[in-house]
C-alpha cells in the first residue's frame, strides 16, 4: 500500500475511531478501558515473545515458517495484530484527550504518541523506499537495489569522488594455531611499542612497518606505500616456561600481498587482524535532475540530505579494507518519518512526566 | 586509572558500600549510611570519569563496562529508596548486588577494547547507554523489593504503600527504559536509515517495554499481591534476556548489530 492510498487510509482509520468514540461512547468503552489494554498488551507481548525466540530467516518450513512467523517483521497477522493495538490505543489516547487532566499527562502523552508511532509504522511501511548503492571511485550511479536486489532509479546521480578510511592502529593477538579462532588479549602496535605478554608469550617486536608489502618470491616484508599496504611486524616470541624462541613477520590480510601468520607451537599461532575502521568517508557528488551538481562528504552517523532522500554511509568493500574504491551507500526515502519523529519525541516527554511524577500516587494516597 | 588500578578501587568502594549497609540496618539515623554508601559511590564514579578519560571513549561498549555503569546507578538507586523510604533492607541487598558485579569484572573481565567502530561514535551513545543502565539498576531494585516482600509475606502482610513503592519504581524505571528506547531509535535513524529494524536486540528491548507496561496496566486491577511480585520477576527475566542473555540466544545468532 503506497501514497496517496497510505494516508487515505490512515486518515480514514483515525476518522472511523474518532467517531465511534463520539458516538458510541462508554458503549464501546469494553474495546479500550483497563481490562482490554491488558488483554491486548499480553497479546502484543505473547508475538514479541514468538519474534524474540523463533530464528528470523524467513524460512518456510515447520510450523512457525508455516505461520509466517520466520518473517515476523513481514507476517500479516502480526502487522494486524499491531494494528488492532494502534487502534486501541488510540481510543485511549482519544479519551485521554477528551478528558484531559495535566496531573496525568504522562500517560495521555505516552497513548498519544504511541498510537502515532504505530500508525506511521503500519500505514507508511508500503511508502519507505531504501536502496542500496555500490558506487565505484570516479563513477556516477543513477540507480540502486531494493531489499530483494531489483535495480530501481533514483531521482538524482550519485558519484563518489574518493572513498578513504582511517584505522586504529594494529593489534597482535594469539589464535588457534588449527581452528584461526582467536584468543581474547591483544597488544596494540604503535611506533613505540617494543615488548608485551600474550598468554605465556614474551613478544619482542624487532621492526614495525606500518605500511608493508612483499614482493612474490619473498616472505619477508619491506616498507610500501602501494596500494594493498598493510601494517607487518618483524616478532620475537619468546614461551615464558619452556623458552622456546621463535622470531618471524606477521603481517595483516591484504588483499594483494595475502597475510603472515608466525606459528609458535602446535597449538598456538601469532597473528595481526586487520586493524579496525576508526572512521570512513566518501566524498559525493550530487547530480540532481535540473544539472545541478553538489558536493558532499558522507560520514557514519553523517546522512546527507537530498530533497526528500537521505544518503548514508553503510559499508565499503571488505575485501580491500582501507583500499576500498567502491563505497557502499544506502538512499532512504522515508516521507512518514516525520509523523513518528513527532511521536517519539512525545514519548520522550511522556517518559520524562512519568519518571518525574513516578512517585504521584503515593503522595496522593497520603 | 585503567583496569589495574580496578581491584583496588573495586575494594575500597565494596568496603564502603558493605559498611554503609550494615550501618543501616543499625543506626536509626538514615544520614551516616546515605553517607558513607554516597562515598563508595563517589569513588567508583571517579574510577569511571578515570577509565573514560584513558580510554580516549566512553566506557560503554563492552559487557565489563556496562557492568560498572550497573554497579553504580544500582548503589545510587538503593541509596535514593533508603533516603527516601527509609527501607533498612535495600542498602543491603543493593550493595550485595553492586559488589557482586563489581566482583564478575574483578574475576571476570571481559576484553576493554580501545576501539570504537564508527556507528558508536554518536552524541546519542552516552545517553543511550547510561538511561538503559539506570532503567536496568531500577528493575534490579523493584524486583529485590518484589522477593523480599513475597518472602516476607509469609509473616507480615504487605502494606499498600509498600506496593505504592514498587509501582512508583516501575513507572520510573519504565520512564528510563522509554528514553533509552527512543534515544536507540533517533540514533538508528541518523546511523543505518531506519528507526526500527528489529534488530533481536531491538526486539527483546520491546519485549521488556510491553512487559513492564503489562505490569503497570494489569496492576490496578490484582487483588493478589504474589500475581504482581511474580510478574515482576518474570519482567526482570525477560530484561535480562534483553541484555545479555540475547547474546547467547539461538534464534539470535549472527543476526544482531548489538553484540559485544
Amino acid at each position: 500500500m503506497t501514497y496517496p492510498w497510505s494516508l487515505i487510509l490512515c486518515l480514514l482509520f483515525v476518522y472511523l475511531l474518532i467517531v465511534i468514540y463520539l458516538f458510541a461512547g462508554k458503549r464501546v468503552s469494553f474495546l479500550y478501558d483497563g481490562k482490554a489494554s491488558t488483554v491486548a498488551l499480553a497479546i502484543v507481548l505473547v508475538f514479541l515473545l514468538i519474534f524474540g525466540l523463533v530464528r528470523q530467516d524467513g524460512r518456510p518450513d515447520g510450523l512457525w515458517g508455516a505461520l509466517g512467523f520466520t518473517d515476523m517483521a513481514g507476517s500479516p497477522v502480526f502487522a494486524a495484530v499491531l494494528l488492532c493495538f494502534a487502534g486501541m490505543t488510540l481510543l485511549r489516547a482519544i479519551e485521554n484527550i477528551h478528558h484531559f487532566s495535566l496531573r496525568r499527562f504522562p500517560m495521555a502523552f505516552s497513548h498519544i504518541a504511541l498510537s502515532v508511532i504505530l500508525l506511521a509504522g503500519v500505514f507508511g511501511k508500503g511508502d519507505k523506499q531504501y536502496l542500496t548503492a555500490t558506487v565505484q571511485e570516479g563513477e556516477r550511479v543513477g540507480m540502486a537495489a531494493d531489499e530483494t536486489g531489483k535495480q530501481r532509479p533514483l531521482p538524482f546521480q550519485l558519484g563518489l569522488k574518493d572513498f578513504s578510511m582511517e584505522e586504529y592502529s594494529p593489534r597482535l593477538m594469539l589464535a588457534n594455531a588449527s581452528t584461526g579462532a582467536r584468543i581474547p588479549g591483544y597488544l596494540t602496535l604503535t611506533e613505540d611499542f617494543t615488548s608485551g605478554t600474550l598468554g605465556d608469550w614474551e613478544i619482542t617486536v624487532e621492526e614495525f612497518l606500518p605500511m608493508a608489502g612483499r614482493l612474490a618470491d619473498s616472505l619477508d616484508y619491506q616498507p610500501m606505500q602501494h596500494v594493498g599496504a598493510e601494517p607487518a611486524a618483524l616478532v620475537s616470541a619468546v614461551h615464558r616456561t619452556t623458552g622456546k624462541r621463535v622470531k618471524g613477520w606477521v603481517g595483516a590480510d591484504s588483499f594483494l600481498f595475502g597475510k603472515a601468520v608466525l606459528p609458535l607451537d602446535g597449538e598456538q599461532a601469532l597473528v595481526m587482524p586487520r586493524p579496525m575502521a576508526k572512521s570512513y568517508l566518501s566524498e559525493v557528488e550530487i547530480v540532481l535532475p535540473n544539472g545541478k551538481v553538489r558536493s558532499a562528504d558522507i560520514t557514519v552517523n553523517h546522512p546527507l540530505s537530498v530533497g526528500s532522500w537521505k544518503i548514508y554511509q553503510s559499508a565499503y568493500d571488505m575485501s580491500k579494507g582501507r583500499w576500498s574504491t567502491v563505497s557502499i551507500l544506502d538512499c532512504v526515502r522515508d516521507p512518514w518519518y516525520g509523523v513518528v519523529q513527532v511521536g517519539l519525541w512525545m514519548l520522550m516527554l511522556a517518559a520524562l512526566g512519568m519518571i518525574m511524577f513516578a512517585g504521584g500516587i503515593k503522595k496522593k494516597a497520603e | 586509572m585503567n583496569w589495574n588500578t580496578f581491584t583496588w578501587i573495586a575494594i575500597a568502594t565494596s568496603l564502603l558500600w558493605i559498611v554503609g549497609a550494615v550501618v543501616s540496618t543499625r543506626s536509626r539515623r538514615r544520614g551516616p549510611a546515605v553517607a558513607i554508601s554516597l562515598a563508595g559511590s563517589l569513588l567508583f564514579l571517579t574510577f569511571i570519569i578515570g577509565l573514560w578519560m584513558t580510554l580516549g571513549r566512553p566506557p560503554m561498549r563492552t559487557m565489563g563496562e556496562t557492568r560498572l555503569w550497573y554497579s553504580l546507578f544500582l548503589s545510587l538507586t538503593g541509596i535514593f529508596i533508603y533516603a527516601r523510604w527509609g527501607y533498612k533492607w535495600i542498602l543491603p541487598f543493593g550493595a550485595m548486588m553492586a559488589v557482586m558485579f563489581v566482583c564478575i569484572n574483578v574475576f571476570k573481565p571481559e576484553i576493554h577494547d580501545r576501539a570504537m567502530m564508527p556507528a558508536l561514535q554518536s552524541i546519542w551513545f552516552v545517553p543511550h547507554v547510561t538511561v538503559y543502565m539506570f532503567a536496568y539498576a531500577l528493575m534490579g531494585a523493584v524486583t529485590l523489593f518484589a522477593i523480599y516482600l513475597w518472602i516476607r509475606s509469609s509473616r507480615k502482610e504487605v502494606q499498600p504503600e509498600e506496593m505504592q513503592v514498587c509501582d512508583a519504581l516501575v513507572r520510573m524505571g519504565w520512564g528510563f527504559l522509554t528514553l533509552g528506547m527512543v534515544m536507540g531509535a533517533l540514533w538508528a535513524k541518523q546511523a543505518w536509515g531506519d528507526y526500527w529494524a528489529w534488530d533481536p536486540k531491538e526486539t527483546w528491548a520491546a519485549i521488556t517495554w510491553v512487559g513492564y507496561l503489562l505490569y503497570m496496566h494489569l496492576r490496578p486491577r490484582l487483588k493478589d499481591n504474589r500475581k504482581a511480585f511474580g510478574l515482576l520477576i518474570f519482567c526482570f527475566i525477560l530484561l535480562q534476556m534483553c541484555w545479555w542473555g540475547v547474546n547467547y540466544l539461538p534464534a539470535a545468532q549472527d543476526l544482531s548489530i548489538h553484540t559485544y
